[in-house]
């Protein structure tokens, strides 16, 4: 995905979260890092896609989770 | 409404999207129309409260003789609503906190407000063993803070136990409450048009961009929390329930207050939550989002617990007999057939006798029978805590002091007072704060589900 130079960012909308979710894997997959997706609501699927992980807070505070 | 594979009735009525969720929730805090019905519900409780700040007033320059406080009956109403109040606040905590780590998702319409009822009840609760003490200006002395008087509370009191269980108790449900609410509050932020309600939800929404990082975190969090809440459920009213178990008063010193005490507990705080969330959602009209699910499962839940109860109050029953304690025996007569008799009776027929009619999928499903039937458990829960204070009291071991005991009409306007006060509190919050969580709702839809479809990735992503 060549994009000219000046190119800061690319924002896109999308109207399901299974369609979110799918392209976000996607860019993942071509290389792209320093993603974000925004849900009104808790979408583990997508934050799966961009690469987020789960840290040791929880079994610090001795919690399953 | 019933969905067609589990045959129970649908959580949320069908034909809700995530926007009209959000703007149906989301109007009654953002508009600038307040209903009438909102000012005058909130000028009556107001207007008990002041009855409130009257009887604690009075007390204050009086002390606590102007209650029916005497020896031997040295624990009266105070006691009684404060046990009262604080069991009310369990079903918050239960429906918060183990509901969720169960996955009950049909919790997510009524955590919000169950949990605002929770920190309401532990205002009002807490406010009578501070009252209490005689000299409330020197209440800190219950805390072990080091001081040159000497001054250090009994580590081996219950009582002491108490201040620690329900000051923990206060701490995490005003937490777990404000963190729930944060998404919410970024909704309430990003929608409000006026720029008072823009910098104070912006305020309090700490910066919340839901990001699906933020949405991962807040999960993690809340369950983190309901972890350290759900044992809480249980310890403050066991705890409270050693206040009594601790001493040797027959009728007091057993071994099964403390799991009978946590099942009242959770009992009258369902009985509350059923109380607030007919009228609401009658007001509001949000029977969509608070169906009748909501109602019948805790129904359910009531006769469960309510059973819990009845088997606390038969097995008293046995052990002042099996116990052949001359002394436990007498209590539990006097209980039943002595000049405070009728007390144990209504008590009876509140708890255990008319709830079995819970047993009936009618009633579950009547909104008039069940706000009815809730009050009856309210109603029934207190004289419970008025049976065990009072009559275990009134009459211990030596004839020669026993006594009575008869209310003042202190002690009657500081209890309707803080009914007063949790009502007042409660319609701050339905007016100000979202008392249904968007965010939650917005998940129970069918929509929000990532569906696996290999043409949904041909499709996005160029």
């Amino acid at each position: 995905m060549p994009f000219p130079e000046g190119v800061y960012g690319l924002l896109a909308e999308f109207d399901s979260a299974t369609a979110l979710t799918a392209a976000a894997a996607s860019a993942y997959k071509d290389g792209w890092r320093r993603l974000d997706c925004y849900t009104p609501y808790p979408c583990e699927e997508a934050a799966e896609a961009i690469g987020f992980h789960r840290n040791y807070v929880p079994l610090l505070t001795l919690a399953v989770d | 409404m019933l969905d067609p594979i589990t045959g129970e009735v649908v959580v949320i009525a069908p034909g809700h999207s995530f926007k009209s969720v959000t703007e149906k929730i989301s109007r009654i805090v953002l508009t600038s129309h307040t209903p009438m019905g909102w000012f005058f519900g909130l000028l009556v409780a107001g207007g008990v409260v002041m009855i409130l700040l009257t009887c604690l007033t009075w007390l204050f320059l009086k002390g606590v003789g102007i209650w029916g406080l005497d020896i031997p009956v040295g624990w009266g109403f105070a006691i009684v609503n404060f046990v009262w109040w604080i069991g009310i606040g369990h079903a918050g905590t239960l429906i918060s906190a183990i509901l969720l780590l169960f996955k009950q998702t049909w919790r997510n319409s009524i955590n919000r407000f169950a949990e605002a009822m929770t920190i309401f009840a532990v205002v009002c609760a807490g406010m009578f063993p501070l009252i209490h003490v005689g000299r409330p200006w020197l209440g800190y002395w219950l805390f072990p803070y080091p001081n040159s008087m000497s001054v250090w509370p009994q580590f081996r009191s219950p009582l002491l136990w108490d201040v620690f269980a329900v000051s923990t108790y206060a701490t995490i449900s005003v937490v777990f409450w404000y963190i729930g609410m944060i998404p919410d509050l970024g909704t309430l932020r990003d929608r409000a048009k006026s720029p008072v309600a823009q910098y104070a939800f912006g305020l309090l929404s700490l910066g919340w961009r839901g990001s699906v990082r933020h949405w991962m975190r807040y999960e993690t969090a809340s369950l983190l929390l309901a972890g350290l809440a759900t044992p809480l459920v249980l310890s403050v009213h066991t705890v409270i329930s050693f206040d009594f178990a601790v001493a040797i008063i027959p009728g007091w010193h057993t071994t099964i207050f403390p799991p009978y005490f946590v099942a009242g507990a959770v009992y009258s705080g369902f009985a509350m939550v059923i109380t607030l969330a007919i009228p609401i959602r009658k007001f509001y009209h949000l029977e969509d989002l608070i169906t009748l699910r909501h109602i019948d499962n805790m129904g359910k839940v009531m006769l469960t617990t309510g059973l819990i109860v009845a088997y606390g109050y038969g097995m008293e029953l046995f052990m002042s007999w099996y116990s052949a304690s001359h002394w436990e025996y007498f209590a539990f007569w006097n209980r039943l057939f002595g000049p405070m008799g009728w007390s144990y009776w209504v008590l009876i027929t509140c708890n255990i006798a008319l709830p079995q009619f819970l047993w009936l999928r009618y009633v579950r499903t009547h909104v008039g029978l069940m706000f009815i039937m809730s009050i009856i458990v309210n109603t029934g829960m207190w004289f419970e805590r008025f049976v065990i204070v009072v009559t275990s009291l009134y009459r211990d071991y030596l004839p020669s002091s026993w006594g009575t005991y008869r209310a003042t009409r202190w002690d009657y306007g500081t209890f309707i007072g803080t009914l007063g006060l949790f009502t007042f509190l409660f319609f701050l919050f339905i007016r100000f704060l979202p008392m249904i969580p968007m965010s939650e709702l917005r998940v129970l839809l069918p929509q929000s589900k990532v569906k696996h479809l290999p043409e949904a990735a041909h499709e996005a992503g160029d």
